[in-house]
């Protein structure tokens, strides 16, 4: 069973083209649905801001990448050149990169978390969809078992790596519980409000907004839809009041000096606080890292925490490389076995059958205590013999190239074809079990 | 049950030592392998191991093993590792096991080393007397609370001092916030107070009637109240002054290393009584 993939992403596609080729939620449904009209037995589509991903069974032997390139170009209307994509025709490769995929191996940043809820939404929209079959399933449910193996057995997601992200590790580090502390972010920009989101979503429940311009604050406020806002000319005084103080903004001077960090430190009764400045230029005086239990941060030592985060993460790339490969080789093992899986299944349709027959042709020589240890005497005999041929075919793992002719042998011996009228297939689509 | 002695002393050491192996791996190895299977298997054998080696060596000695400080030690680990268990079952926090496998390690080859062999020792009956027991066991519990508050102690000022200094290695990574250990802390040596503060209670009231050569200036009881009133001290400053952690944990560990020392050197020119 072939199996197709079209990759568009970060290390193919420029931002722009991405955006252009990026599905939106309600698209998918639909272009699966086209996929499936046009070309494919399967369909799963992964759709990012870093990736757009189709994954196909075809349903003509003859279709190839380039026609899925096409596809995509006609689809999304835009004009997409070989260099912009990545193909793949051969399954082991495919799953290789899906498992990377869901990792998080191939991802921008190395380890991203959310990629394997991704992929997860992706399968579970074309299942809903039944879009997903057999070998797309089996494919997409060992590329997230990959994915969560990676999670567990290796740092490859650990520690933050954006810079509001470490701030707030920091703070968890310092301070128990998190949502019992009281948080001041300074600064209504993109960082500030990425800050206030995070803390809040760490259970942080008192939040301010400080800003120079108050209507920036509000609009931040009401967007966030928690918070509240805090004069910045009330910064000095009312400093004390809060465990944790994220300060970003344009400011080309000390918004925080250390003498308002030195009146709020005495007056917070030996209550640890933590500030932490990521401007550029500085807006905290770094000589507040010098008062006892006034933990005083710059974009510096973030910066430290997330090159250590990211070179521990790099350094687990090979362990996750060992597990995507471990995977994929098991998945091999099952889509190896595809197609001896009509044969398996009909060898022992046939084994029953015979015994079937047997049984009801003698069944008036017996009582009915002693047919039913019969038929299970039987049941077991039958078993018993056809589990050499099914190792031999099952043997596939092993010597792949002999499973077809093997697969023809026991079609011959056993007398299947007949039996089917004559198909003369030795494969064909199934399910191993 | 000599036998059964002689295992478990030589079995606890390397069970211990083998939990330890553990508890260090998941600390300094990747996140992923923060908890790994070993480590709780592993530490509830050395527990069972513990009290089957207390129990064997009671027998044996015919007496509790409080008659002596060595004896004591085995006691003390005993009852640093229970504490432990407790406070890993209730709090799933195994960042700081390391800490308390590696005291607990030191104490049993402290008592491993100490006594060479069991020994058959005569007890003094006074000392098998109901008070007399429950003094001394509120005195072992008493200065094991404060051994784990010690231990909390000290790793606190170490992350401390990891995060003044921005250093987010792996002690940054895997041991808990601060104010959790200055909490646990606080809470251990409350604990610790109690205790010790029952067992000299209960030490002036019943020694001075059992052992006649028994002082008010006795070291031991001057060194204990000593100890007992930097605690208490310490906890009160916390309470009503509202000291910041940081201090007081100094002042708590001062007086944990204050008693470690003192009764050391007592014990030494006592001769071990």
């Amino acid at each position: 069973m072939r199996v197709l993939s079209l990759v568009a992403s970060h290390h193919t596609a420029p931002l722009d083209l991405r955006e252009r080729l990026a599905f939106a939620e309600e698209e998918i449904s639909e272009a699966l649905v086209a996929l499936r009209r046009e070309m494919a037995r399967e369909a799963v589509i992964i759709t990012t801001c870093n990736r757009t991903e189709l994954y196909l069974t075809p349903a003509d032997e003859e279709l190839t990448a380039d026609h899925l390139r096409q596809w995509l170009a006609r689809r999304r209307d835009v004009p997409l050149s070989d260099s912009h994509v990545r193909s793949m025709g051969d399954p082991a490769t495919v799953a290789h990169h899906l498992f990377s995929v869901a990792a998080g191996i191939d991802s921008q940043v190395i380890g991203d978390i959310q990629i394997l809820g991704q992929v997860r939404d992706a399968y579970e929209t074309a299942r809903t969809q039944g879009s997903a079959g057999k070998v797309l399933s089996r494919l997409f449910s060992s590329a997230l078992h990959a994915g969560k193996r990676v999670r567990s057995e290796t740092d490859l997601g650990a520690g933050a790596v954006s810079i509001s992200y470490v701030a707030v590790e920091l703070a968890r580090k310092i301070f128990h519980p998190l949502s019992s502390q009281r948080a001041l972010v300074v600064g209504a920009g993109d960082t500030g409000e990425l800050a206030a989101r995070n803390l809040h979503e760490q259970g942080v429940r008192t939040i301010a907004i400080a800003n120079r311009t108050p209507e920036r604050a509000h609009t931040l406020v009401e967007r966030l839809g928690f918070g509240t806002y805090l004069p910045m000319e009330q910064l000095g005084e009312r400093l004390r009041e809060f465990d944790i103080v994220i300060v970003s903004t344009g400011a080309r001077e000390y918004l925080v000096t250390y003498e308002m960090a030195a009146a709020s430190a005495e007056r917070r009764g030996g209550r640890p606080q933590l500030i932490v400045d990521i401007s550029v230029p500085r807006n905290v005086d770094p000589r507040i890292n010098a008062i006892p239990l006034v933990f005083c941060k710059d974009i510096n030592d973030l910066n430290g925490v997330i090159e250590v985060n990211v070179e521990r993460r790099r350094a687990e790339v090979p362990k996750a490389e060992r597990i995507v490969e471990e995977e994929v080789e098991r998945f091999m093992a099952w889509h190896r076995l595809l197609p001896v899986t009509p044969t398996i299944a009909e060898l022992k349709r046939r084994g029953e059958e015979i015994a079937h027959a047997e049984l009801q042709r003698n069944r008036n020589r017996f009582s009915q205590h002693d047919y039913e240890n019969v038929e299970k005497l039987v049941g077991s005999v039958v078993k018993r013999l056809l589990d050499l041929p099914l190792a031999h075919l099952l043997d596939a793992e092993q010597h792949p190239e002999h499973t077809m002719m093997k697969a023809e042998y026991i079609r011959l011996l056993f007398n299947l074809d007949a039996v089917n009228g004559g198909s003369g297939e030795a494969g064909g689509e199934g399910q191993p079990e | 049950m000599s036998a059964l002695a002689n295992i478990t002393g030589i079995l606890l050491p390397l069970l211990y030592g083998g939990a330890l192996a553990a508890y260090a791996v998941a600390f300094f190895g990747p996140e992923g392998a923060g908890r790994n299977r070993v480590q709780r298997p592993m530490l509830v054998l050395s527990l069972l191991a513990h009290a089957l080696l207390i129990y064997a060596e009671t027998r044996l000695r015919g007496h509790c093993l409080v008659y002596t400080p060595v004896e004591m030690l085995t006691l003390v680990a005993f009852t640093v590792t229970l504490t432990y268990t407790i406070l890993e079952t209730v709090t799933g926090e195994r960042g700081t096991g390391m800490f308390f496998l590696a005291l607990a390690l030191l104490l049993q080859l402290g008592f491993a080393i100490g006594t060479s062999g069991p020994k058959m020792i005569d007890p003094d009956p006074q000392l098998l007397k109901y008070m007399v027991g429950l003094h001394i066991s509120g005195a072992i519990i008493g200065y094991t609370a404060f051994a784990v508050g010690a231990v909390y102690g000290v790793l606190y000022l170490l992350m401390y001092r990891k995060i003044r200094t921005s250093e987010f290695g792996p002690f940054f990574r895997r041991l808990p916030s601060l104010q959790l250990m200055e909490r646990l802390s606080a809470i251990a040596s409350t604990v610790g107070v109690v205790f010790l503060g029952a067992a000299i209670v209960l030490g002036l009231f019943v020694l001075p009637r059992i052992l006649p050569e028994f002082g008010h200036g006795d070291p031991k009881l001057v060194v204990t109240i000593a100890v007992w009133g930097v605690y208490v001290a310490a906890l009160l400053a916390r309470a009503l002054l509202r000291m910041d952690g940081r201090r007081t944990v100094l002042l708590s560990l001062a007086g944990f290393a204050g008693a470690t020392l003192s009764m050391t050197i007592i014990n030494m020119v006592a001769g071990g009584r």
